[in-house]
């Protein structure tokens, strides 16, 4: 008796199991018409039920599209320490990067970052659902490649735009002086952590009209310095983030060190908020504008 | 035989009493010249003339705050703790009268991690300057009882090694355990610095809670040397000769709390010094336990300082956790060990 209604069950599953593949096959051909009709038409696609899994592309999302088309973002997108947005995403879906979060959302569009979770994305991909992987911004140029791409799938290429055009105004307005003779600065994290060469930090210490340490020292991307290797380097300004709210972790006593805190004494500190700059943004001009600020207070230009 | 042993010391001739002090005194040359040496060596090259001027210099210059706030505390920290360690073993060893104990190995070092760890991650450190070490002293100072009780008195070596695993294991659990309920992204990738010891940039803040413990520690440690030359005949012997065995227990188990407690409050757990350094001097101080203590404390300093060293040399990249290199050393010779006491007793 309970071996049949466990076939019986068993048998119902499977039957279930092959309706949903029937539907993902449906979708599957739908998201092609759709991507087709990207491709080929004059008319853009407009994606209404957007899925983004990556803090990155879940900012510039809401930066292009009204909130009703967007159908999940990343958990992360609603912590304020990580993201510009944190206080506008209540009532909208947050997901973990889990497959299950994303499919019974059917969304028609799904972005992620090239670290989001790969399983996932693949997964959602082979069910058809139209997916966009957006490569993290290593510089400021980048920022502008990532907001027109997201443009262009969303059928917002217009608003794009006008949110380059913005940043780069105020990019504009922030350039130091040409010439040599730049303050030197250096961004220091926890642990020792820091920006160097090829970096989205080092793009942007370099558009405040600084001269990045952290590459003259011979770090690519990010690398960690030796304490030692920090006091010799001596900036002019120190760049940290404290504003975040800290349990404590040995990583922070870097922060603390009495060397620290002598080498502070010659230098200016400058804090910029780790949301501003984790991600390659429009909001990244608030990083510059921030650097730009204490470049003037070394080399005593007039402020604006 | 009994009674050689025992008297030696107070009936040695002039020229007996100078070979005493040889061994000592070529360790401290040693631990000198290694301290001096220890102030070069970093990633930032320091001349000589450099660090002349920043040591007696009070200019603020670059190479100024190098030295002084992170080469001196660091090598006067390696110092520190190598002795402590090289102490608290050759007295464990004494006490237990078992060639194995060694506080690494047995899981007082792995405790005081455990107690640093609550303490540091609760923020209790923080709200009290001796937090910090307090913590790992009471860490240090459960285990080490609980291995007295467990393995103490007529324990066999393999019983002793057995709860030290399970001390070590257990403790490091915690450990692991703690570190991942802090809700700090970075507790759980800290694990390693608790696990495997390091000394990169400790402060004199660090030194000076440190050292607050570990003074103590050592006065407690050494004064049970005497009993340990006694205890060397057998307890009864030594309660014969008039020591009370349970006093001595409790100074050695609160000294090794304190020494180590503090040591590894601020550098982590540091394995096999206390291990090594006393199996390689016992023989040249004809197997005295009270002569091997302070030979130990500074034969410790200078593995530590060596070690330290040797770690600040392997530029560049990411510093090499100091634990690493003594277990390197050390785990070969603890495997020799176990070797020729096999061979020893059948």
């Amino acid at each position: 008796m309970a071996r049949e209604a466990m076939r019986g069950f068993g048998s119902a599953l499977v039957r279930r199991l092959r309706d949903r593949r029937g539907l993902g096959f449906r979708a599957g051909a739908l998201a092609l018409a759709l991507i087709a009709l990207t491709i080929s038409g004059p008319a853009e696609a407009r994606p209404e039920r957007i899925a983004s899994m990556n803090l990155c592309t879940d900012q510039i999302t809401l930066a292009l599209v009204e909130r009703e088309r967007v159908a999940s973002l990343s958990a992360l997108v609603a912590q304020a320490d990580y993201s510009n947005a944190a206080d506008d995403v209540a009532g909208i879906r947050l997901n973990h990067g889990l497959s299950e979060e994303i499919l019974p959302l059917e969304p028609d569009f799904v972005v992620a970052g090239t670290f989001s979770a790969q399983p996932t994305v693949m997964l959602l991909s082979r069910l058809g659902h139209p997916t966009l992987v957006v490569d993290f911004a290593r510089s400021i140029d980048d920022v502008r490649t990532n907001v027109r791409t997201l443009g262009g799938a969303f059928g917002e290429a217009a608003r794009a735009e006008a949110l380059i055009e913005a940043m780069d105004g105020r990019l504009a307005a922030a350039a130091g002086p040409t010439g040599s003779n730049r303050p030197t600065a250096l961004y220091l994290q926890p642990n020792g952590y820091t920006a160097g060469g090829d970096s989205l930090i080092g793009d942007v210490i370099g558009h405040a009209g600084l001269t990045n340490l952290g590459a003259e020292a011979g770090i690519s991307g990010h690398g960690r310095l030796s304490m030692e290797t920090l006091l010799a380097l001596a900036p002019d300004i120190l760049i940290t983030d404290e504003s975040r709210d800290r349990a404590p972790a040995l990583a922070y006593e870097i922060l603390e060190h009495p060397a620290v805190t002598a080498l502070l004494a010659r230098s200016i500190r400058v804090q910029v908020p780790t949301r501003l700059w984790i991600c390659g943004l429009p909001a990244i001009a608030e990083a510059v504008e921030l650097l730009a600020d204490a470049r003037r207070r070394v080399t005593g230009e007039a402020g604006s | 035989m009994k009674e050689a042993g025992l008297s030696r010391p107070l009936a040695l001739p002039m020229i007996g009493v100078d070979r005493a002090w040889r061994l000592p005194l070529a360790l401290a040359t040693l631990l000198a010249l290694l301290l001096a040496g220890s102030l070069f060596a970093g990633p930032v090259a320091v001349g000589p003339r450099e660090l002349l001027g920043a040591l007696l210099g009070r200019n603020l210059s670059v190479a100024e705050i190098i030295v002084w706030e992170l080469r001196v505390p660091r090598t006067l920290l390696a110092a520190m703790i190598g002795a402590s360690l090289g102490l608290a073993g050759a007295v464990l060893q004494g006490l237990l009268r078992n060639p194995l104990a060694e506080p690494g190995l047995i899981g007082v070092s792995a405790s005081a991690a455990l107690g640093a760890v609550i303490a540091f991650y609760t923020g209790f450190a923080a709200a009290f300057p001796l937090g910090l070490p307090l913590g790992g002293m009471v860490g240090a100072g459960l285990a080490v009882a609980l291995l007295m009780i467990l393995a103490g008195r007529q324990g066999s070596t393999l019983t002793l090694i057995l709860a030290g695993v399970a001390v070590n294991s257990f403790a490091g659990a915690l450990t692991a355990l703690a570190l991942n309920l802090s809700p700090n992204p970075y507790a759980a990738a800290e694990i390693i610095f608790w696990m495997m010891g390091s000394l990169a940039d400790r402060s004199f803040q660090h030194l000076g809670v440190a050292a607050a413990l570990t003074i103590p520690g050592w006065l407690l440690l050494i004064s049970v040397a005497r009993s340990l030359d006694a205890l060397s005949l057998g307890e009864d012997a030594a309660t014969s000769l008039g020591f009370d065995l349970q006093a001595v227990r409790w100074r050695a188990v609160l000294g090794t709390a304190l020494a180590v407690g503090a040591a590894v409050s601020v550098s982590g757990v540091i394995g096999f010094v206390g291990l090594v350094v006393p199996h390689l001097l016992r023989p040249l101080v004809g197997y005295q336990p009270a002569r091997l203590l302070p030979v130990s404390a500074l034969g410790g300093a200078v593995l530590l300082v060596a070690t330290d060293i040797f770690v600040r040399m392997l530029a560049p990249g990411p510093e090499l956790k100091i634990g690493v290199v003594t277990a390197l050393i050390g785990a070969p010779f603890f495997l020799i060990l176990l070797l020729r006491l096999r061979a020893t007793s059948p």
